[in-house]
């Protein structure tokens, strides 16, 4: 691949964003959604947090960022479709013979995604903050650069599900096995602590499980970006491999579907 | 908007020893062509020639297994998008269009990808939609237009950057009366900017009417290249094609089957002086007649010619080879 062209990556960028804004309903769904389930879980989290000795929690520092991050997960169809309407509608070919290089199309797709991914996450975050009480002790700042790097990783696993399947379907039928898995396994649906031993040296594997750790210290230990930076350092390592991955199969992945 | 540099050559486009296959399946067995700069070439041939592989290699879309591609001076797999994207527009054969994007923003978003600021992609937008009679739909939907509309709207996004050298693989599926007129007029005109159009098409008039040079692509190669002149001097000829309820009378000397029709073996001077001279045949009391065409020395006519004569003769036989 080449260098970026910042005009060639801005025009996509735009043609792109203005595609997405037809999703604008389903993102709306998908934020509303976690906010709905979330009441129904925060009993049980909350005893389960207390069990572990949070004795202040109310539930919320498990449900918000949990669900925040399955929802994300969720979301990545968003990701998906912007890559594959394109084969759909036959206007792969075009953006191949514009001038916008291969890289600059696919930075700009990528953009557009994480942009949807950090706006739902942050929506769900603030709306969720505002309704049930969330209350973390740490940094905010540290948050949110968890919750952006988790985005991040998550927008690229999205460009692999693209890479990896033949249609849409199957892209989407994977997003959804695998994204619950990562994120159960990661502790998003229920705190790494109350699982069993064997199964919380498993969640190391998921990305999801450095959010959430990170999230934890700065719920309940008054972290701050250094005590979370061992966290982020993971989740960036995730982020270069997936990104080296991408780039090493995309263009046979691409050819695939033609 | 004509290229600055690589115009040393008469030629827009050239290529060499283009060949390329689907697995087992070789579609292109080594195509030579070339483009006079500002000239609009017809590339015809059958259903499955191979036009739209030939079109992709051309454009950097599907590189060739061998042979050599040059466009306006660049090779399409070796020049940056930045630089090749401004030197073709291409309308695939396959709509591509953004169906939730008016035809505006489709224009639009296709000038932006082409390196026109939001100013002058607005600008050459309404110029487009005004040349294509969408004036009126402009905020409309895409996917609301009606087909003919949508093949208009899909040709003017490969013209939106005025690209000295265009593809139209089939621009006129689908489009009524007035939507090819327009389209033709919009080729025409970008013709007489100076633009070198490649065009694919099952409508040979619509080619006649253009004035185009003409290339036909039968089993794998350019087999015949030349002006319009020169084709429908050289091959166009007055024929007769009959076709028969049932079976069709064999063994009439003068006369052969090709493709279910009877057909003069020879050219025909008059077709009618020739038909009279076939009922007259003993064979051709007791067969039953579905059909009588007579064909004029036209660019069907013509297209026949070369066409039956790939199939039904073997390479050599008969003077239908341009070189
Ligand atoms: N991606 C592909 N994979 C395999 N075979 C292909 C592919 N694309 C085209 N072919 C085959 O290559 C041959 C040439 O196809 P092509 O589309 O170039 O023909 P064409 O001359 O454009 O035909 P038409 O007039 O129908 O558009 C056909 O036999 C087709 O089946
Ligand atoms: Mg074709």
């Amino acid at each position: 691949m080449s260098v970026m062209h910042f005009n060639g990556y801005l025009a996509a960028f735009r043609l792109n964003f203005k595609i997405e804004l037809r999703s604008v309903w389903l993102q709306a769904v998908i934020v509303a959604i976690p906010l709905i389930i979330i009441p129904f879980m925060l009993p049980s989290y909350r005893d389960s947090l207390r069990a572990q000795g949070h004795l202040s929690a109310n539930g919320s520092e498990q449900a918000l960022p949990g669900f925040a991050i399955l929802f994300a997960m969720f979301s990545l169809q968003l990701v998906l479709q912007l890559f594959f309407q394109e084969h759909e509608w036959h206007t792969w070919d075009r953006m191949r013979v514009s001038a916008v290089s291969l890289l600059d199309l696919v930075m700009a797709k990528l953009s557009v995604s994480f942009m949807v991914q950090v706006i739902q996450v942050a929506l769900v975050m603030l709306i969720g903050t505002a309704l049930y009480h969330y209350r973390p002790n740490g940094s905010v700042l540290a948050l949110a650069a968890a919750c952006l790097a988790i985005s991040i990783v998550l927008t690229l696993f999205g460009l692999l599900l693209y890479i990896f399947s033949s249609s849409q379907n199957m892209a989407m039928s994977f997003n959804n096995i695998l994204g619950m898995l990562l994120a159960g396994m990661g502790g998003a649906l229920s705190p790494v602590s109350g699982f069993p031993n064997w199964a919380q040296k498993l969640a190391k594997g998921s990305p999801v499980y450095w959010a959430m750790d990170a999230v934890g210290k700065i719920n309940f230990e008054h972290a701050g970006m250094a005590d979370v930076w061992p966290d982020l350092r993971i989740l960036l390592a995730f982020l270069l491999a997936l990104a080296l991955l991408a780039t090493v199969l995309f263009k046979r992945g691409v050819q695939r579907k033609e | 908007m004509q290229p600055a540099k690589n115009d040393s050559g008469e030629y827009a486009l050239s290529c060499r020893q283009v060949r390329k296959s689907y697995g087992s399946r070789q579609v292109l067995k080594g195509v030579d062509l070339q483009v006079r700069r500002g000239s609009i070439l017809g590339l015809l041939g059958r259903n499955g020639a191979g036009k739209s592989t030939l079109i992709s290699a051309l454009t950097g879309l599907g590189e060739p297994d061998s042979g050599h591609i040059t466009v306006e001076g660049h090779n399409p797999y070796r020049t940056p998008s930045r630089i090749f994207g401004r030197v073709i527009g291409l309308a695939p054969q396959d709509l591509g269009i953004y169906p939730h994007l008016s035809v505006r923003d489709n224009l639009r978003g296709m000038a932006g990808l082409q390196g026109l600021n939001t100013k002058q992609g607005g600008k050459r937008a309404d110029e487009l939609i005004e040349l294509m009679g969408l004036a009126s739909q402009s905020g409309t939907a895409a996917e609301n237009l009606s087909g003919g509309q949508k093949r208009r709207l899909h040709t003017a996004m490969a013209m939106v950057h005025n690209p000295p050298v265009l593809f139209l693989d089939e621009p006129t599926v689908g489009a009524d009366v007035e939507a090819r007129a327009r389209i033709l007029d919009m080729v025409r005109a970008m013709s007489r900017q100076g633009t070198t159009i490649i065009y694919t098409t099952h409508y040979l008039k619509e080619l006649e009417e253009m004035g185009a040079n003409l290339a036909f692509l039968i089993d794998g190669r350019i087999k015949v290249q030349g002006s319009l002149q020169e084709v429908l001097h050289k091959y166009a000829r007055a024929s007769l094609r009959i076709s028969f309820v049932g079976h069709a009378p064999s063994q009439i000397p003068g006369w052969r089957m090709a493709d279910g029709f009877l057909e003069p073996d020879h050219p025909v001077s008059s077709p009618e002086q020739e038909l009279a001279r076939l009922l007259q045949e003993p064979v051709m009391k007791s067969a039953r007649l579905a059909s009588i065409t007579i064909v004029q020395p036209d660019i069907e006519s013509a297209y026949m010619t070369v066409m039956g004569a790939s199939s039904s003769a073997p390479a050599g036989s008969r003077a239908w080879e341009d070189r």
